[in-house]
């Protein structure tokens, strides 16, 4: 390995650590334009005394459901992904629902669904190659929840993944391709802040989570697409490799009621 | 949204920015443009420059294509088979690295590459500079990598500069020719001749002003060169045109000849490798320069019931010359068409003691081919000509290599026929094709010729012996074919039609059992391994 790549590969380590950091800074800069002070005082004036009880919004604590929406972008750094895309970047669109097991503040564990859709396209040696990505998978993510409007967790979602490729080269009158399921899991670090602090009992989050996508390797077999009878002619085209595994960060918008 | 907010952003942005980059290996941004393919016995080599790598492709009885891909040295300049098939020998211009380069330093090298899974194995030249010219003799075992081109980089650089490979032991040596102001032209590999100083193979090269001989076998030592100069009593010879060899008796280790034709010259040279103790490697050649009475455009020794004869065919006169090679005596043999060209093919077409030769390309439809039976018959120097009308200008002669069967293939040039000659018979059994111009490739084993229309989609197979014609169906146009032996199966072989556009596509056939049936499709094949020599 190069020098280079080494620090490029340690760069890109960090990826996570300052996506939570910079989502943190965020809503610590939110809270801190809101109430005019740093997060600390926040901190102080929310603990439960008697005199801030009044403030907080009393329908908030019964928010245990988000469903959320975003940008999902993973670093492959993989060669089976270099047909299907310039970059080491994969890109997808990203949904998920949860539901936290109880309100309030503290440890406040949530379970949910999320899905990723996305994939990547190219020229590869002047063929186009595209490869989609799907992603189905139940999370669960344990929160701490410091204060009403902000918290931070760690998440773990093992789902499946569809992955399917396909290959338009002049040289056969049809596209080859090639599509399989397999198991995937993420672990990320999240947090999440409210946009929309004590107005109604409909909120506005900005979530982030950064953390490392992993799914086995699989072969990438392509044959060509042809016709159920015409099934037997098909020739396979190894394409190496995919381990579509990495580091990645998401950003979402969800809503929460 | 004040400064810190913006300095989050844009640390993301970065972050982000540098995860996107920079991970793709180059190759796949290099579209693999028209890889030169060569057959050999059980594969298929495709060189594919731009990914530095050679492919070989090769097929089960199934009519599996199977694809492995071995690392090129940098630069490939010259690619050649070995005869038999069994290895592929590439000649690679290597890199020159200068400081903080991150290709490391490559010398040339010539590398063999095995047709089986065996490794590569590279064979170092002892070059600072490349040298773009190869050929692999008809044994297999020499190679020679010479100057080809004119446009060396080289600060300094000597066109008659020879290495010589020996390709059994993998070793190489350097040989400068003496030269007389000349530069190779055309280098030729004789097959084992009997010499003065033992058995050996000859290097023939070729230049403007002089032709140099040098033994191969054993340990000649720079000193064996034969220099032999051509000119004409001091007036330069035009450059060879055509260069025969003759062993003679096979006992007699002083009757070695070398015939030559000259580009528009009407005179031959034959030059006889006589023993002397006083020549070079033992040898002194004498030479006899002889009048054909016309400018000759093919020669050939022939043995006649008057002993060895140069054969020149001289289309200007309706004729061919025999020559004497001893004494230069020329013997004039009026032939029914202006034939241009000449093969033996005396043990296929029953002869015993005299040659017979096959004559084509007579320059109208109606000369078709002409077998010339080299005996002699009263008050004549030949026993006879017999002609064999095609109705077709016949363009090209291929051999059929097929074990206990006397063909060729006549191909003629504008025609939409092609005929099976059978010698023995004298007879040509025509096959049409449906549009002029198709390709015809015979079989490496002679039992059927492809033929194919270059861009079309279909494609035929006809036995040779039984002229049954089997016609297939591509489905993508088709360039080029080749036949190769089957990786799991001794006897059985398959059909690739190669489709260039892309990639590289190929349809696999089954040659035993030819049917679109059984076709096999495939695409994309440079695509596949692309990234593994990386």
């Amino acid at each position: 390995m190069t020098r280079g790549r080494a620090k490029r590969r340690a760069s890109l380590a960090a990826l996570p650590i300052t996506g939570a950091v910079a989502i943190a800074c965020w809503c610590a800069d939110a809270r801190a334009d809101e109430t005019g002070a740093p997060l600390a005082n926040i901190s102080r004036s929310s603990s439960p005394t008697p005199a801030s009880e009044p403030d907080r919004p009393p329908a908030r604590s019964l928010e245990r459901w988000q469903a959320a929406m975003g940008v999902r972008t993973s670093v492959v750094r993989d060669p089976g992904l270099d047909p299907f895309s310039t970059g080491d970047a994969l890109a997808q669109f990203s949904v998920a629902v949860l539901h936290t097991l109880r309100a309030g503040e503290g440890f406040v564990p949530a379970l949910g669904l999320a899905a990723d859709v996305g994939g990547s396209s190219a020229s590869a040696r002047g063929a186009g190659a595209e490869l989609s990505l799907w992603r189905l998978a139940l999370v669960f993510e344990p929160r701490f929840v410091p204060t009403s409007g902000f918290y931070v967790g760690a998440r773990i979602a093992p789902g499946l993944l569809h992955a399917s490729a396909t290959l338009r080269d002049p040289s056969t009158p049809v596209a080859l391709a090639s599509s399989y399921w397999t198991s995937s899991l993420d672990a990320s670090l999240a947090a999440g802040a409210r946009l929309n602090p004590g107005m109604g009992s409909i909120g506005l989050w900005l979530l982030g989570d950064a953390g490392y996508g992993w799914a086995p390797r699989r072969d990438l077999t392509l044959v060509p697409q042809l016709p159920a009878r015409d099934a037997s002619k098909a020739g396979a085209t190894e394409l190496g490799s995919l381990s579509p595994r990495g580091i990645f960060g998401r950003v979402s918008l969800a809503v929460s009621y | 949204m004040n400064m810190r907010r913006l300095q989050v952003l844009a640390w993301l942005m970065i972050s982000a920015a540098i995860g996107c980059t920079d991970g793709r290996a180059g190759v796949w941004s290099q579209p693999a443009g028209q890889p030169q393919a060569i057959a050999l016995a059980r594969s298929l080599a495709l060189i594919d420059a731009p990914a530095q790598r050679v492919v070989a492709l090769s097929t089960t009885a199934g009519g599996a294509l199977g694809l492995r891909s071995t690392p090129t040295g940098r630069d490939v300049v010259a690619a050649a088979p070995a005869p038999d098939g069994s290895k592929l020998y590439l000649l690679t211009a290597g890199h020159r690295a200068t400081l903080g380069d991150s290709i490391p330093d490559e010398r040339p090298r010539l590398t063999a590459y095995d047709d089986g899974a065996g490794p590569p194995i590279a064979i170092d030249l002892a070059l600072t500079d490349p040298l773009d010219g190869l050929i692999v003799d008809s044994t297999g075992r020499w190679a020679v990598v010479y100057a080809a081109g004119t446009g060396s980089e080289a600060l300094v650089s000597n066109p008659n500069e020879l290495v010589i490979v020996d390709l059994a032991a993998g070793a190489a040596r350097h040989h400068t020719l003496h030269s007389f102001g000349g530069r190779p032209q055309q280098l030729t590999i004789t097959p084992l001749l009997s010499l003065p100083d033992g058995p050996s193979q000859l290097l023939i090269v070729q230049s403007e002003q002089e032709m140099a001989l040098l033994p191969l076998d054993g340990d000649p030592g720079a000193d064996a060169e034969i220099t032999v100069r051509l000119d004409d009593g001091g007036a330069q010879r035009p450059p060879p045109a055509g260069i025969v060899v003759d062993d003679g008796e096979p006992a007699d280790t002083g009757d070695a000849r070398i015939g030559i034709r000259f580009q528009g010259d009407r005179n031959v040279m034959m030059l006889q490798l006589a023993p002397s103790a006083g020549g070079t490697a033992g040898v002194l050649p004498s030479v006899n320069v002889a009048d054909a009475g016309g400018v000759p455009t093919d020669i050939a020794f022939v043995r006649t019931d008057g002993g060895l004869r140069l054969a020149a065919l001289v289309p200007a006169a309706n004729a061919a010359v025999l020559i004497d090679p001893a004494t230069t005596v020329t013997t004039t043999v009026a032939l029914p068409a202006p034939y241009q060209q000449l093969s033996l093919v005396t043990a296929e077409a029953g002869g015993t003691s005299a040659d017979v030769a096959l004559l084509w390309q007579g320059g109208s439809a109606g000369a078709g081919v002409a077998f010339w039976e080299l005996g002699q018959a009263a008050g004549r120097p030949f026993r006879s000509i017999d002609t064999v009308a095609v109705g077709a200008q016949v363009g090209a002669v291929l051999d059929v290599p097929l074990a206990g069967a006397a063909l060729k293939v006549l191909a003629a040039d504008s025609s939409q026929t092609f005929y099976v000659l059978d010698l023995a018979a004298r007879t040509a059994a025509p096959l049409l094709t449906s549009a002029p111009r198709t390709k015809l490739v015979v079989s490496p084993i002679g039992a059927r010729v492809w033929t194919f229309l270059p861009g079309g989609v279909a494609l035929a197979a006809t036995d040779v012996l039984t002229k049954q014609v089997r016609t297939l169906q591509s489905d993508s146009p088709i360039d080029a074919v080749f036949e190769i032996g089957q990786s799991d199966n001794d006897t059985g072989r398959s059909l690739i039609a190669l489709h260039e556009a892309g990639n590289l596509g190929a349809t696999v056939y089954d040659v035993d059992a030819p049917d679109d049936s059984t076709r096999r499709i495939y695409g994309g094949l440079l695509e596949e391994g692309s990234d593994d020599t990386r």
